[in-house]
């Protein structure tokens, strides 16, 4: 049984503006950032909500194996926020969790949905899951989950680790 | 003077209030009343920019209404009153509350209502459109708190709605009949590109797929959408939601017209003639809710368009509407589209131009007719060059003899010339860590400019993997891109990285002339963007060479990277390394005995290293404080061994013991590594003293190397092991000692302050014009005059060294970042240690 739950990581107040912390969740490791805010940007592109500016994606950097993603620089190529992992600088996209680096031999990280919650940070954890996970990223639950989406046909067709359905919601009934 | 007439207009939306306005820079008002009747609450607002309130704008910073159009005597705006009833015979419209107004003219601006697809359950509690403020604030507060939605609708307004839930914090998906996002101003290439950006953003687009009912959950609100395969409804599936958004076209309001027996289309729409007149010579129709020239017009410029047309005409002009197609130009979730005339090639005898770049997701299609004229085109992912384009199509521009360069993205380009530098063999390995040739380089700097037209290390990295190991092979890759660059005749830039078009020298100089100092500024005043890990440690480099101070006050922590954020070096596990300073090599046994102390205490691994000092490896970033803690206590100070700073100064015992020396090598060797302690630098500085020509400290194999003679000094400079070993230079021979200190303080600023970051000072002096002869003559002979302004700056940083680490420990803020974990005191699970040869070894724990 799968289930999904928000989890504090700490107060907003604990962020740096350009850093990352970890957090422990669920006996996972996530790396939450804040990006910064610039004075100079503005409008849609720039400027950017506060709540917006959280993201979080698993403090383990596949490409050297170590938890050290919350400990590296937080950057930026194009419209595109990433942190680059201090142990052999790959950059990890923020948003997709995506690794811009190593031409596609580097599996990307897991995305986890974060908020900021009446002056607290969350994550949503998720107990429960399958292990051994596709590395996509999933549109359901925005997470790693093992779905896959879009196959071949032109059409819809999503079947992952729990069949037709997504582990995270289940078929009422 | 006639008795005055009056109009009136049907619904204060964006078209509404331009026929008003219209009608009031037409000078209407003096012989006309003008009567707005809206339905909702707030008068006139942006509707097209809608999604600026999830961005945290102001709802009032999307009114629209001009007050010296509405302060007009003559304008009354009635908000609130939705109109029930019009009745044609005696010219008269009720609003709700019964209320009548008579009209000599009425314009019926009721706009459209969003389309909500009759499916089953498609008014349950969680379903909502996206059309009004309303909707807006209704759409967030029901998002707060809730992880997941769905749009129904790729078209713009979907696209807009799905980025707005993403900005509320919920995974989103779109569901979209079409085989294609925006399937209206796209073409079928365009739309996989789109998908392509979109997808990056964490959207999910389902395209082709069809909502078939949305269901409910046990609390009688949303919980989920059927979706099946469109052409086949019995191919569907299920997807668990907490919210739908429609948005999936529009319906245009035209019940009001249909009840008082107007004309309207087969499939809704008020029928309109050109000059925007209704079967009823006395009512005129405009925007959403007018079906003009046998479609409904769903974007505002068109809309507006009518509303001048109807205002001329009501002031006795005579105005026609001629649709033509819009030119388009929009930026959704931070990708340009852009359309404009036959954008999908429907034309007879039109033929295409396509560009299409599946790597950086840009699509370009230029549509041409027969004889070669440009009739329209798409823009996915780049838009430059829409607006020649545009004027191309519409014969205000010379179209260019070749439509390519039209087709083609338009780029900058920026930077300037680099020197020429020694060849390398093609076979040559320049990355040891990925095992990359100087050719692979070459070539991928070749296909980087053919595919983009321009190349920098980022493209290097990328497509070779070059320089993304240790980084040790970064100089060489410049010089070879350098290069390639002058051979292609494209300028090369020395550019820090994407943010900064300066050079760190360059920067370096900036800093120290304007004293600017919040990165954020420095950023926002010579650069671009938000930073990344390559400026962001140069700009905290040049700081603490300037100004001082400890690195980590202020926002210079978050610039710093992790070793000199956490004081201490990162190792492959995520442990750190401790390396406290022992200058010059000579330690006290009991100094000997508490770092053999500490490290068993901490479990650490130990080893010496090559500049004569003792690394403590294997400890865990909460340790290092209580570590530091001690060795601070028994008399340590840091060594630096995390920074791009001076590390050691290695030395001989010369004449204190060796039967050989001919100088006290020890004494000048520490007095040397205090005095230049903690001194921050473009790459790691490393010195050594030798007391005689036997040379066993390795002085030439330094960044400063000294060797004694009889009569004194030789100064070497510039030598290094590593990567491309090089003897160091001769600078200056058999000098005292105070003169060979003035000399290391000017050398020592002079490469800080005109290096290129990560440039060690051999390639420095390999790349600098003159070579050894310019530095000699910059040094000994102070042929730049600045010998004195530069060892005013050495003189400043001594006197305001201090321990880095000793200051961190006496502040709780600082010592905050030292923890695994901020929401438990837990240490990193995956940390695991075996025992080797009586010492602990990392053991990396396989995860996932």
């Amino acid at each position: 049984v799968t289930t999904r739950r928000w989890v504090r990581v700490c107060s907003r107040a604990e962020l740096e503006p350009g850093r990352g912390v970890a957090a422990l969740v669920d006996g996972r490791q996530v790396a939450v950032f804040l990006l910064p805010s610039l004075p100079g940007a503005s409008g849609a592109s720039g400027g950017r909500e506060p709540a917006v500016r959280l993201r979080a994606i698993d403090n383990h950097d596949p490409a050297t194996g170590a938890n050290v993603l919350s400990r590296g620089l937080l950057g930026s190529t194009g419209d595109v926020d990433y942190v680059a992992s201090p142990m052999r600088k790959h950059r990890y996209d923020l948003d997709s969790g995506r690794c811009l680096d190593g031409a596609g031999s580097v599996p990307g990280v897991r995305v986890w949905p974060v908020r900021s919650w009446g002056g607290t940070v969350e994550v949503l954890s998720v107990v429960g899951e399958t292990a051994e996970a596709v590395r996509t990223h999933c549109p359901f639950c925005a997470l790693q989950c093992g779905m896959r989406v879009r196959g071949s046909g032109g059409g819809v067709r999503w079947r992952g680790c729990g069949g037709w359905t997504h582990p995270l919601f289940p078929v009422p009934g | 003077m006639t008795s005055r007439s009056r109009v009136v207009v049907v619904g204060h939306g964006m078209v509404g209030n331009k026929v008003v306005e219209a009608l009031v820079r037409r000078g209407a008002t003096q012989s006309w009343d003008i009567v707005v009747l809206g339905e909702e609450r707030r008068a006139a607002y942006d509707r097209v920019h809608l999604s600026k309130l999830f961005e945290g704008a102001d709802p009032s910073s999307l009114d629209l209404t001009d007050p010296s159009v509405y302060g007009d005597p003559a304008v009354s705006l009635v908000a609130s009153s939705p109109v029930v009833s019009i009745d044609r015979n005696l010219k008269l419209v009720e609003v709700a509350g019964g209320t009548t107004y008579s009209y000599d003219v009425l314009v019926m601006a009721t706009g459209s209502s969003a389309f909500v697809p009759p499916v089953p359950g498609h008014d349950l509690e969680g379903c909502f459109v996206y059309r009004r403020v309303e909707d807006v604030e209704a759409i967030r507060s029901w998002a707060s708190g809730r992880a997941h939605g769905v749009v129904i609708g790729a078209g713009l307004l979907g696209l807009e709605a799905a980025n707005a839930l993403r900005l509320c914090g919920l995974a989103t998906e779109v569901v979209e009949i079409a085989p294609r996002p925006m399937p209206v101003q796209v073409d079928e290439t365009g739309g996989e590109v789109l998908t392509r950006r979109i997808e990056e953003h964490g959207l999910a687009v389902h395209t082709g797929t069809v909502l078939a009912s949305v269901e409910a959950g046990g609390d009688g609100a949303v919980a989920g959408v059927r979706l099946s395969v469109a052409g086949d409804p019995d191919d569907t599936a299920y997807l668990a939601t907490e919210m739908v958004v429609f948005a999936a076209g529009i319906r245009p309001r035209d019940e009001l017209a249909r009840a008082c027996g107007l004309e309207v289309g087969p499939r809704g729409g008020i029928v309109v003639d050109e000059r925007c007149c209704t079967s009823d010579a006395s009512i005129y129709a405009v925007g959403e809710c007018a079906l003009a020239a046998g479609r409904i017009h769903g974007l505002v410029a068109p809309g507006y368009q009518m509303a001048r047309v109807v205002a001329e005409n009501i002031c006795g002009g005579e105005a026609s509407f001629f649709p033509s197609d819009t030119p388009t130009k929009l930026k959704l979730l931070g990708v340009d589209v852009a359309s404009f005339g036959d954008a999908r090639a429907a034309s007879d005898g039109a033929s295409t131009l396509v560009y299409t770049d599946h790597t950086s997701r840009v699509h370009r299609r230029l549509v041409t007719a027969a004889d070669g004229r440009l009739i329209g085109g798409v823009l996915v992912g780049d838009a430059s060059g829409f607006e020649s384009m545009v004027a191309v199509a519409a014969g205000d521009m010379d179209p260019p003899g070749d439509m390519v360069d039209l087709l083609m993205p338009v780029r900058a380009v920026d930077g300037a010339p680099a020197a020429g530098k020694a060849v390398l063999h093609p076979n040559a390995t320049v990355c040891s860590c990925e095992n990359v040739s100087a050719g692979a380089i070459c070539s991928a700097i070749d296909s980087a400019l053919a595919d983009t037209g321009a190349a920098d290390v980022g493209a290097v990295k990328a497509r070779t993997g070059a320089g993304t190991g240790c980084g040790g092979c970064l100089p060489q890759v410049t010089d070879l891109l350098n290069r390639r660059l002058d051979e292609a005749g494209v300028a090369p830039s020395r550019r820090l990285c994407e943010h900064f078009s300066q050079s760190r020298q360059d920067l370096s100089e900036i800093v120290r002339l304007t004293g600017v100092s919040p990165f954020a500024e420095l950023v926002s005043r010579y650069g671009s963007g938000a930073g990344c890990e390559i400026c962001k440690p140069t700009v905290a480099s040049i700081l603490a060479s300037v100004a001082g101070g400890h690195i980590l006050d202020g926002e210079g922590a978050s610039l710093q990277d992790t070793n000199d954020h956490h004081l201490a070096n990162l190792q492959r596990d995520g442990t750190y390394s401790v390396v406290p300073r022992v200058p010059g090599g000579e330690i006290t046994p009991d100094k000997l005995v508490v770092l053999g102390e500490v490290a068993r205490r901490y479990g650490l691994y130990v080893k010496i290293t090559g500049g004569q000092r003792i690394d403590l490896l294997g400890a865990r970033v909460d340790d290092l404080p209580s570590i530091w803690a001690e060795l601070v206590d028994a008399g340590f100070e840091s060594g630096h061994a995390y920074g791009k700073a001076v590390r050691t100064v290695k030395s001989c015992v010369g004449t204190t013991w060796c039967r050989f020396g001919v100088q006290d090598s020890t004494t000048l060797a520490i007095d040397l590594e205090l005095r230049y302690r903690g001194l921050r630098s473009p790459h790691k500085i490393k010195m050594a003293v030798s007391g005689c020509a036997r040379e066993c400290a390795e002085a030439q194999g330094k960044d400063v190397g000294v060797i004694a003679t009889e009569r004194g000094w030789n100064l070497y400079v510039c030598g290094n092991g590593g990567t491309k070993p090089r003897h160091a230079d001769l600078l200056a021979s058999d000098l005292d000692t105070d003169t060979l200190v003035r000399y290391i303080d000017r050398f020592l600023i002079y490469y800080i302050r005109t290096a290129d970051r990560l440039q060690r000072t051999s390639s420095w002096l390999d790349a600098m014009e003159g070579g050894i002869e310019h530095l000699r003559r910059v040094v000994v002979d102070d042929s730049l005059g600045l010998a004195e302004e530069l060892e005013t700056a050495m003189a400043a940083h001594v006197a305001r060294y201090r321990c880095e680490w000793a200051e961190t420990l006496a502040d709780p803020v600082r010592l905050r970042r030292f923890r695994s974990f901020v929401n438990t005191e837990e240490s990193d699970p995956d940390i695991a240690f075996v025992e080797e040869r009586s010492q602990p070894r990392p053991v990396m724990a396989v995860r996932r």
